[in-house]
């Protein structure tokens, strides 16, 4: 069952920047990747999700309801960690806690208290809750952020880059409690990080420049793009003359040499050989391929 | 590389919205400020004085430039943390604390420069006749010794505390707290600009010029006594203390800024760890299962609690840093300093009894507070958006209005904490001063009179910071609007209705509290909170959730539907329009209710029109008979009566012009046998024609009624107040008058000149006859009070839940008939004859013995000395409110609460104020009540000057004459202040007019120098002569007169003195040094003393320097002298006479001299008293 509907969404800022063109979307339970470049429209995209920006145009209903007419609806069934954010200086990780933990609607005393330890515990900063967030490094800011995006009962948690600056059993540990809580609700990851979508997200979309560019199940994606990729080592001055004859979707260092993956339907010639492609091969042929989705057979 | 980070530094304050508001600010203010009253006609508007003054003035607001400029500028790394980039650049330790710095203090000097130059257009703008010559010195020496110090100074502070902390917060105090040191500055050196327009005597003290960081006070202390000639042409001398002091502010700067520099660190600062510190245990023993926990945002309970959580939070950051503690510490010294210099400030130095009502009347003053709410609003506004929490909170379902009211809720507690604190210091100063009767009802008014006009202002800057979004932006618009609110005056913006949170003036007194303004301060509070929560309702509407968000969007998109504000804010302005109309109707449409204050068009156009009228003959009022009906709840009086006229001319009159008061309701005017020709509404005029002419010696009866509405919209005047308990009508004034009132023309010569009329001219009078009336008055008023006024009172009784009193007058009296209402206690004595009352305060008896000691000495003196008191009583009451300390009428005098029955005289050893007051007053009853010099120049030196020296001659003989110097030192310190601050061409004693300080402070001295010099005897049988040759009934003397009867019986060198003192203006500038100090056998001791004797006179406007050929007296005491006390017996007194510039003079004095004094009772109008006091090492 589709819950969020996403229809048409534009946002273009004062300044002229047009950060969304006409993005439709249909997201279901569990969880979404939401993988693009810098500046594609993400953050503008989770903002206007969270309510906290307006459209331009277009409509985002949740469960039908139509999230720009009750946003209040929505925010108390809402979690949100958003890319970058403050917190009031002086005023510990529990205090703070419970503070937005009453915001969004936890009246019961006992409830909110045995949640707020919960959630210290599960993002290993219980031992930490006197400790003012502000003096907190940005590893433990971060997790303090995904405590406060699971209070109460979020029936969508719109999650910003969550795992940039954890180590990685920080982020193993946080992959697991957006798994274990992703079932039931909405859960939807901007990410730079392909391979966190290609291991969590049933679902995922691409967004460049605004628009929706590639959208389906990473492992569809990949399938689809079976026996049409070729790689093959070369040294950089081969790499010019490969450009101009080959479809290159991506290039890699390896060792001083640089590995050249092609998306041709044919062989592409000499020393090319068939890989399996990963869902970063998706990606980098869907953004080199921008303005011929059609191609991409999904 | 370091010109063009320079260059950036420089470009980067330019680019800044607050940097080009604040230059164009401060261009405009340089522009109009010489257009303001810098002491009278004479000074230029170019002026070096007055560029000076402004240059001063405004580089100390200069930094609320400097704050902003920090705060914005050299903060900007740490703020958009670049810090980490910059610190990582080429640019070293020393270059980086220098650009900007210098970047800082351009910007700065820059705004100063901006000002002068501002002031420099007045050359093209200003008439040429109030223009003196231009001269680049004028502009270049006040910028460099006041501008550029003043700059670096404020700089200085703001730019170590931003280096040292990092933080905004910071600097924003110690911008306030630098703001607030020249507070404390001004208030121990009494510096004129907060003192008002009453100069304080005897300029400051050294080391309250040397304490001053901007140097108003050394400004102020040195110009204070300036004539308008110097102030035209003299540059701010550099004068030792005046060096000292910049000296010493630019060392502190540079030390600052060093320490900075010493200090500050070159790397990005990390904030401090919590007491509890990083290393707990992990306690890790009961894992608690992670589940969904479902909300409840429908609930009532929910908005409750988030209100209260926010709320909670919010006022915890208000109050949680050191800076707010500190802040409050502050504002405690302050108040607490000026509350004990506020009851020791009375005039003449006179001590207040601490009561809780004189404490509370000052601690309705609270505006300082506004500028740190303005601080504290826009921090606690912007808190989301500058921590940067906003994405967290505002992704919840909590209310916007809730929200919105959690943090207003919050910064109405910090407020009313600050009243709370304020009330403290009262209740503190009144325990520490030894009164400790206690009024909890009075202090606790404070919340309301102090406190709700500070909430309303603090929800006016809630709904601008809410409106503008750029923080300082708002803080600047807050300031500034702010400002014209709160100095609208100034700028002609008078009426309350249009003054944000403002009302009239509250006023205490013991008989009725605050009661008199209370009504109307209700009513413009009630108008002021409707159209404040108009403001709340937008301002909740427009709240700046998101910083990203504008607020048109925030109002398109907000959940709630913009119809309920709409309606409440509609619901708001219309109950306000209301609430306007209702004070406007009770304000009324008079002249001198429209604006708050005299209307000078008003006044311009009744000169205009009607000063043909003066040459008119009119009838004069020969009797007065009035039934006086007073409603003090009410507050309303109406008079009922007739009064005969008589043609007193050589003419017929055939038009009888009679004018009322624009204060007064006009109900019936019936002249007999006369018929209604016109009337001006306008100006309260109506003409009527006798059925036949009045001819000369005939008398004709006027009956009339007239209603006056005294409530608390009307504008107050002391002279016409009706308040529940404690009424005062100088009722006089109020009935109708015939032909032209010179008292309504504009006296101020600037005003005269901008309504465009001619130079005001003072003649003297040709009637020499005296116009005294029969008068009898019968007051009605609440029962439980007494009514007092001139006359006997012949009868009084009760009716219908009334209080009446018939006053009769036995003799003829002048036309003077005030009258006082109030709950009254009283004292009565019979003493020789002559009946003496005091009506007063049940609550006041302190200085009633002294008072009624005064009254008898002075009848005493009088009916020694001058002819015999022509009544057989001698009343007197007191009054809540009065301009001056007190009045006399004939037989009554009326006598001002705070200055005569709040004075602290406890200590004996002081000069008894209230003593001399009232003898100063009874002495009327002689200078007034039987002898009075037709009106015009010098009549007040008939009057005045006469009571002054009475005044002195009483207390003389009950203290003793060395007694008198504590007053005669400040009435000299009053002559040279006023005079300076007049700032016009002084008057000779014998034309006075205009100029009190002449006939008063002058006047007074000068008799007392002419008593001592030709002996009491001599100038009492002059003063008894004159009575007794044009005392009433006979013809009226003039100034001429007195001099001529002084000089009867006295030699050359005695008639030359008194043509010097009455018809000259000249003043001295005298020393005294000891030169050696020998002891001499038979225990005696031989001084050599210098004396140097300066002598000028002025009467032409020009300084003349004088041989001196005086007398002066030197006396030597063997203790030291202290201040405010009477002097010690003296071991020597001798008078010496001088007539060299410099004589060096050798007494002998018996053993064990202390202090040598010249001139010791300071009658000899001597620029400065310190240098006339000697002490031996």
């Amino acid at each position: 069952m589709q819950r969020i509907i996403i229809e048409n969404l534009s946002k273009t800022y004062p300044n002229g920047v047009r950060a969304l063109d006409g993005v439709s979307l249909q997201i279901p339970n569990g969880m979404f990747g939401l993988l693009g470049p810098n500046g594609a429209g993400k953050s503008t995209f989770m903002r206007i999700l969270a309510t906290l920006t307006q459209p331009d145009s277009g409509r985002v209903t949740f469960d039908g309801q139509d999230i720009a007419r009750e946003p209040n609806w929505l925010r108390s069934r809402l979690g949100y960690l958003p890319q970058d954010f403050g917190v009031y200086p002086g005023v510990s990780a529990e205090h703070l806690l419970d503070h937005l933990a009453v915001l969004k609607g936890l009246t019961r005393k006992t409830d909110r208290r045995e949640q707020v330890a919960a959630l210290l515990q599960r993002t290993n900063l219980y031992q930490y809750r006197r400790q003012a967030v502000s003096t907190f490094s940005g590893g433990m800011r971060q997790r303090f952020g995904i405590a406060q995006a699971l209070l109460g009962n979020p029936q969508l948690v719109i999650v910003d880059e969550p795992t940039a600056g954890l180590d990685p059993s920080e982020r193993h540990r946080f992959h697991d409690l957006l798994s274990e809580i992703g079932e039931q609700i909405v859960v939807i990851l901007s990410t730079h990080i392909v391979d966190d979508v290609h291991d969590l997200c049933p679902q995922m979309a691409v967004l460049a420049a605004g628009r929706v560019v590639l959208e389906g199940k990473p492992e569809v994606l990949t399938h689809s793009l079976k026996g049409r990729l070729w790689r093959k080592t070369v040294t950089p001055a081969e790499l010019i003359e490969l450009q101009t004859a080959v479809r290159v979707i991506s290039t890699r260092r390896v060792a001083g040499r640089i590995q050249v993956h092609v998306y041709e339907g044919e062989h592409p010639g000499e020393g090319f050989e068939a890989f399996d492609p990963g869902l970063e091969d998706v990606y980098f042929a869907t953004l080199a391929g921008m303005g011929r989705k059609e191609e991409l057979p999904c | 590389m370091l010109t063009a980070a320079l260059c950036f530094e420089l470009g980067y304050h330019f680019r800044q919205v607050t940097f080009r508001i604040a230059a164009l600010l401060f261009l405009i203010l340089g522009i109009i400020m010489p257009f303001g009253s810098f002491g009278g006609d004479e000074i230029h508007r170019n002026a070096p004085y007055v560029t000076n003054f402004i240059i001063c003035l405004l580089a100390l607001f200069t930094i609320f430039v400097s704050t902003l400029a920090c705060a914005a500028v050299v903060l900007r790394d740490s703020q958009h943390r670049m810090e980490a980039l910059i610190f990582t650049t080429s640019m070293g330790r020393l270059p980086y604390f220098a650009v900007r710095l210098a970047g800082l203090l351009g910007a700065v000097f820059l705004i100063i420069c901006l000002a002068a130059l501002g002031t420099m257009m007045v050359t093209f703008l200003a008439p040429a006749d109030l223009l003196g010559p231009f001269h680049l010195s004028y502009y270049l020496a006040p910028l460099l010794t006041f501008g550029l110090p003043g700059g670096v100074f404020g700089c200085s502070i703001v730019y170590a505390t931003a280096l040292l902390t990092r933080n905004a917060r910071l600097v924003y105090t110690a911008g306030v707290l630098i703001f607030i040191s020249y507070f404390t500055a001004s208030i121990l050196g009494n510096s004129p600009v907060m003192a008002g327009s009453v100069p304080a005597p005897g300029g400051p003290g050294w080391l309250s010029v040397l304490i001053d960081p901007f140097g108003l006070t050394a400004f102020f202390g040195e110009t204070m006594n300036w004539p308008a000639w110097r102030r035209n042409q003299e540059l701010f001398p550099l004068t030792p203390i005046f060096i000292a002091n910049r000296l010493l502010w630019t060392a502190i700067s540079l030390a600052l800024l060093g320490l900075a520099y010493s200090r500050f660190q070159f790397r990005v600062l990390v904030e401090k760890e919590n007491k509890t510190g990083r290393a707990q245990p992990p306690e890790m023993a009961n894992a608690i299962p992670y589940r969904v926990i479902g909300h409840c945002i429908n609930e009532r309970s929910y908005q409750r609690l988030a209100f209260w959580r926010i709320f909670k939070l919010e006022t915890r950051t208000l109050f949680g840093p050191v800076i707010t503690a500190l802040i409050f510490a502050l504002w405690v010294f302050f108040n607490a300093v000026e509350l004990f210099e506020n009851l020791s400030n009375g005039p003449y130095g006179v001590r207040s009894y601490a009561t809780s009502g004189i404490l509370a009347e000052q601690l309705t003053a609270v505006r300082p507070a506004l500028l740190l709410i303005i601080f504290y609003a826009s921090e606690s506004i912007h808190r989301e958006n500058t921590t940067g929490i906003h994405p967290l909170i505002f992704s919840t379902p909590v209310s916007m209005t809730v929200f919105a009211l959690a943090k207003c809720a919050a910064l109405i507690t910090w407020i009313a904490a600050l009243i709370t604190v304020h009330i403290a210091v009262g209740v503190a100063v009144q325990w520490f001063s030894g009164f400790a009767f206690l009024e909890w009802d009075t202090y606790c008014s404070l919340y309301y009179y102090a406190g709700l006009p500070l909430v309303l202002y603090a929800i006016l800057i809630v709904f601008i910071q809410t409106a503008v979004r750029n923080k300082y932006l708002g803080m600047l618009i807050s300031g500034l609007v702010i400002g014209v609110i709160i100095f609208g005056r100034k700028f002609g913006l008078e009426n309350y209705l249009a003054r944000f949170a403002t009302a009239p003036r509250l006023r205490y007194s013991d008989f009725h509290g605050f009661g008199h303004s209370d009504g109307s301060f209700g009513w413009y509070m009630l108008y002021w909170t409707l159209i404040a929560l108009a403001f709340a309702a937008a301002a909740t509407r427009i709240w700046p959730g998101d910083a990203q968000e504008s607020w048109r969007a925030r109002i398109r998109t907000s959940p709630t539907p913009a119809r309920r504000t709409v309606a409440f804010i509609g619901i708001c302005l219309l109950l306000a329009i209301g609430t306007g109309i209702y004070i406007q109707y009770q304000t009324g449409y008079s002249a001198h209710n429209r604006t708050g204050s005299a209307d000078a068009e008003w006044q311009a156009r009744y000169e205009r029109k009607y000063k043909p009228l003066e040459s008119q003959p009119q009838p004069v009022v020969t009797a007065v008979d009035l039934h006086t009906d007073l409603f003090p709840d009410e507050h309303y009086y109406t008079v009922k009566g007739s009064m005969k006229v008589k043609n007193k001319s050589k003419q017929p009159i055939t038009r009888l012009c009679i004018g009322i008061d624009p204060d007064i309701e006009l109900l019936k005017l019936i002249p007999e046998h006369a018929s209604p020709e016109s009337a001006d509404e306008t100006f309260g005029q109506h003409w009527y024609r006798p059925d036949r002419p009045l001819a000369p010696g005939q008398e004709m009866t006027i009956h009339f009624e007239l209603r006056a509405d005294r409530s608390a919209f009307k504008t107050f005047n002391s002279e016409n107040a009706v308040a529940q308990n404690g009424s005062y009508i100088e009722l006089e004034k109020y009935l109708p008058h015939f032909g032209y009132r010179a008292a309504y023309e504009i006296e101020d010569p600037e005003q005269r000149r901008a309504n465009g009329l001619p130079p005001r001219k003072n003649l003297l009078s040709t009637d020499h006859r005296y116009h005294f009336i029969h008068f009898q008055n019968t007051i009605s008023t609440k029962t439980g009070q007494h009514a007092v006024t001139v006359g006997t009172l012949a009868k009084s009784w009760e009716q219908a839940g009334r209080s009446y009193f018939h006053y009769k007058s036995k003799e003829p009296i002048p036309y003077m008939f005030a009258l006082s209402s109030a709950r009254y206690a009283v004292k009565t004595e019979h003493y020789k004859g002559t009946t003496f009352r005091i009506y007063h305060h049940p609550q006041h008896p302190e200085n009633v013995p002294t008072i009624l000691l005064a009254m008898k000495d002075a009848i005493d003196y009088g009916n020694a000395n001058f002819g015999p008191y022509p009544h057989r009583e001698l009343t007197l009451a007191e009054i809540p409110h009065y301009p001056g300390s007190a009045t006399a009428y004939p037989g009554v005098i009326f006598s001002q609460e705070r200055a005569n029955f709040r004075g602290n005289f406890s200590d004996s050893a002081g000069f008894n104020f209230t003593y001399a007051t009232t003898a100063h007053e009874t002495a009327h009853q002689w200078w007034a009540g039987r002898l009075a010099a037709p009106a015009g120049p010098g009549d007040a030196l008939l009057t005045e000057s006469l009571a002054k020296y009475t005044e002195a001659m009483v207390t003389e003989k009950r203290f003793g004459k060395m007694h008198l110097r504590p007053c005669q030192v400040k009435d000299s310190q009053l002559y040279f202040a006023y005079r300076g601050a007049f700032g016009e061409k002084e008057k000779p004693l014998w034309l006075t007019t205009d100029q009190p300080f002449v006939h008063y402070q002058k006047g007074g001295l000068v008799l007392f120098r002419l008593k001592e010099t030709l002996g009491e005897t001599h100038l009492n049988r002059a003063l008894r002569g004159l009575v007794n040759k044009h005392g009433y009934p006979l013809q009226k003397p003039d100034a001429t007169d007195l001099i001529d009867a002084l000089k009867r019986g006295a030699n050359p060198a005695q008639v030359r003195l008194i043509d010097q003192l009455f018809r000259k203006v000249i003043v001295f500038d005298n020393a005294i040094k000891i030169l050696s100090n020998k002891s001499l056998p038979n225990k005696q001791q031989l001084l050599t003393l210098e004396i140097d004797v300066r002598k000028t006179d002025e009467t032409s406007g020009k300084p003349v320097p004088l041989i001196p050929d005086d007398s002066i007296d030197i006396a030597v005491f063997n203790q030291a002298i202290t201040p405010d006390t009477g002097l010690p017996k003296s071991i020597y007194l001798q008078r010496h006479h001088f007539s060299k510039n410099r004589s060096v003079l050798r007494i002998v004095v018996p053993r064990g001299p202390v202090t040598v004094m010249l001139d010791p009772l300071s009658y000899m109008l001597d620029l400065s008293d310190q240098n006339n006091v000697a002490v031996l090492k």
